[in-house]
């Protein structure tokens, strides 16, 4: 329960040490709650239900756990069709929570203000309409959808139900991200001129099954089958296409690619496990995608080039085309730093970097910490209370499916594709 | 003790800023320093073809044109420096005709012909000194503006002494501090005839009598209370090719110190400090 005071005083903390507190906050006025270092329990009671509580439902849920009872947030139901989930949930909730396996029964049975939704990705659509007609606020992870059409159907049932839809691209929600896109916005690489992404990962994604019971395979392995998954692209590259196309101000124009089967051979497997993808923007700047499964090396990454410099966001750092190789400012800091009172040696003639080795580049958010998960709860939580959910979230989001879900098409059709009208928001 | 760092890129420059102020005021300073500093840039970039100094550059010659109260600044700066190095600073570049540069308060700057203006020799210590400006009336007790490690701006006292400890590095070993200083509110600023680049050393300052590189390796390093002033300083002292010289211009700069050396290959084989800049041992 300690965990959203330490967060938001972090927050605050460290966007102050950078001297981006208020700039942040300028820049992302979604941000306002989350800054506000105060627990107001007085807070209107919220009444949240989770649909979907595998892995990533679990952790939606511990998240939540971590702030609700302060924050004035009840989490009044639970549903999965996967009994061990469902109980799995149930403990944690200690018996303050009602659990359902069918989602229309708790909707029917549960004043609620809002669901999150975590069940694999083609259960998404039908949900999340539902919930949105019933007049609830829907909180529902990444990836949009399964297909173009229902991605198309999630967001009319959006549109016409003046209800927030904040979809789970918690990078939206981390400093270094804001930090780093408010760097690109203020022109510290430059224009971008080039992005490339990655994800790389070890592991066929492949779980267990319960002893004796081959019939949930596809329940429990849904990622491996094309009809239920996108596989690499709706589970990684989503992500790293949202924040190419949020840090861009656009959508791709275009998208083609190559992937398929060179690892996990003769498996039970139908998605891709390595894909590689163009994607062009309208300035003519390209985002060089590649996920795999075979290799864990470089994990991830995502990288915004530009003629004054590099952003290497995961790494949480930025590079810059002119810097130095040792710094005597870092020095200075060091030596400030330690109470050591010394020289600062300064350079009396103009160096010109001669390799990318010796640049060390420099930290975009001093002392990160991982807690976007939180905080975007955080904020959907006082999105509903409060107002203010910025709308161009929900297309943002809507437009990273999208042309992940092209993309999956460009390389199955081995064609360059571009966004059908229908699909147009 | 944990200083605020900023970066900015401007000018084609890394600038750092260390910040020792409480948070709002942080914030506060780090903006108007953004914000002046990038309207600088515009004003006085030559690359930038939108800049008002490509305006200029590109005007139609033997007329006034008309220019900014900054660019009027600058190149009102920029003649006096030019008279006090007794030439060998002068933002009228390549084959530009000496004393090709008129300036006029109400009028402009007089275009003559085949003039062309780069205030890359000034441009820096003239935002230094901006910069100073904003850190002078906010009351800023200290900090450290560092633009490309080659022009810094030591205002105040270093956190843990009664001074900043700055010191020029050795041309081919940077761990050695060749003349260590003593700065409070004070510029050091540094430049050399040969710039690296391609794994090549190539002369970058040109004689403006002669309108030869000079190959001769120098590098000079100044103190002196303004950012403009030891920026072009710097540039004359190793543009100007005999002792003799370098004294005449120092005389006319009784307020600044400053350390010249020559180099013959990486060995630098003469070492002469003008002025009583308090050494100490590094």
């Amino acid at each position: 329960m300690e965990s959203r005071n330490l967060s938001r005083r972090d927050f605050i903390r460290n966007s102050a040490a950078v001297g981006g507190g208020a700039l942040l906050l300028s820049s992302f006025p979604w941000l306002k709650g989350i800054a506000e270092d105060k627990i107001n329990t007085s807070k209107k009671l919220l009444k949240i239900a989770f649909i979907g509580v595998g892995d990533r439902g679990t952790a939606l849920l511990d998240n939540m756990l971590a702030f609700s009872e302060k924050d004035n947030i009840s989490v009044v139901a639970v549903c999965d069709n996967y009994e061990p989930n469902l109980q799995r949930a149930l403990a944690k909730l200690a018996g303050k929570a009602k659990g359902y396996s069918d989602y229309a029964e708790m909707l029917d049975n549960e004043q609620l203000d809002a669901v999150v939704v975590a069940t694999p990705l083609t259960l998404h659509a039908d949900i999340v309409v539902d919930a949105l007609g019933r007049g609830l606020h829907v909180f529902c992870e990444k990836a949009w959808a399964r297909t173009l059409p229902d991605a198309k159907r999630m967001w009319d049932a959006y549109q016409a139900s003046g209800k927030i839809l904040q979809i789970g691209h918690q990078r939206m929600f981390d400093p270094k991200y804001l930090k780093a896109y408010q760097m690109v916005q203020d022109g510290a690489i430059g224009e971008i001129t080039h992005m490339h992404a990655y994800w790389h990962r070890h592991g066929d994604w492949r779980r267990p099954l319960p002893e004796g019971h081959p019939e949930l395979e596809r329940q429990i392995n849904w990622r491996l089958y094309k009809d239920l998954s996108a596989g690499l692209h709706t589970e990684l590259e989503t992500h790293q296409v949202h924040v190419a196309n949020w840090f861009m101000n656009a959508e791709p124009i275009q998208v083609m690619g190559a992937g398929g089967i060179n690892y996990y051979r003769n498996t039970e497997r139908e998605v891709e496990d390595n894909i590689s993808v163009i994607f062009t923007y309208p300035n003519g700047a390209h985002l060089i995608y590649d996920s795999i499964n075979s290799n864990k090396h470089y994990g991830l990454e995502e990288q915004f080039m530009g003629p004054k410099g590099t952003l290497e966001i995961e790494q949480n750092r930025i590079f810059r085309e002119n810097a130095r190789g040792a710094s005597s400012i870092e020095k200075l800091i060091n030596d400030i730093e330690n109470s050591v009172f010394d020289v600062v040696p300064i350079g009396g003639a103009t160096w010109i970097p001669e390799t990318a080795e010796k640049n060390r580049g420099e930290v975009v958010f001093p002392r990160w910490k991982s807690e976007e998960t939180m905080l975007q709860l955080v904020a959907f939580a006082d999105f509903i209370r409060d107002g203010g959910f910025p709308v161009d979230f929900t297309r943002q989001a809507y437009y990273a499916t999208v042309w992940s879900l092209l993309a999956e098409k460009a390389i199955e059709e081995n064609k360059i594709l571009t966004l059908p009208e229908e699909y147009k928001i | 003790m944990k200083p605020v760092h900023a970066v900015f890129d401007v000018m084609f420059t890394r600038m750092d800023v260390l910040l020792f102020e409480e948070q709002a005021k942080t914030e506060l300073l780090l903006d108007e320093i953004k914000k002046e500093i990038y309207v600088l840039e515009k004003l006085f970039n030559r690359f930038d073809p939108e800049s008002e100094l490509s305006g200029i550059n590109r005007a139609e010659t033997q007329r006034w044109v008309p220019i900014s109260d900054r660019m009027k600044d600058i190149l009102e700066l920029s003649l006096s420096m030019r008279e006090k190095t007794l030439g060998y600073f002068d933002v009228a570049c390549d084959n530009s005709v000496r004393d090709s540069l008129s300036v006029d308060h109400r009028k402009g700057i007089l275009k003559k012909e085949n003039l062309l203006i780069d205030l890359g020799g000034i441009a820096k210590g003239y935002s230094l000194d901006s910069i100073e400006d904003i850190l002078r009336k906010h009351s800023v007790g200290s900090a450290f503006v560092s633009f490309g490690e080659s022009s810094v701006l030591a205002w105040g006292t270093h956190p843990y002494g009664d001074y900043w400890p700055v010191g020029a590095k050795d041309f081919f070993s940077p761990e050695q501090v060749i003349w260590p200083c003593r700065l409070r509110g004070q510029y050091l600023s540094g430049s050399s005839t040969l710039q690296r680049r391609d794994r090549k050393y190539k002369a970058h300052i040109v004689n403006p009598f002669s309108r030869t590189a000079i190959s001769e390796h120098r590098i000079s390093s100044v103190v002196t209370i303004g950012g403009a002033e030891g920026e072009a300083l710097s540039t004359a002292l190793i543009a100007a090719d005999t002792e003799i010289e370098r004294k005449r211009i120092m005389a006319n700069f009784p307020e600044a110190e400053s350390c010249v050396c020559i180099y013959q290959g990486e060995q630098m084989i003469e070492k002469v400090i003008y002025g009583k800049q308090e050494s100490f041992e590094a």
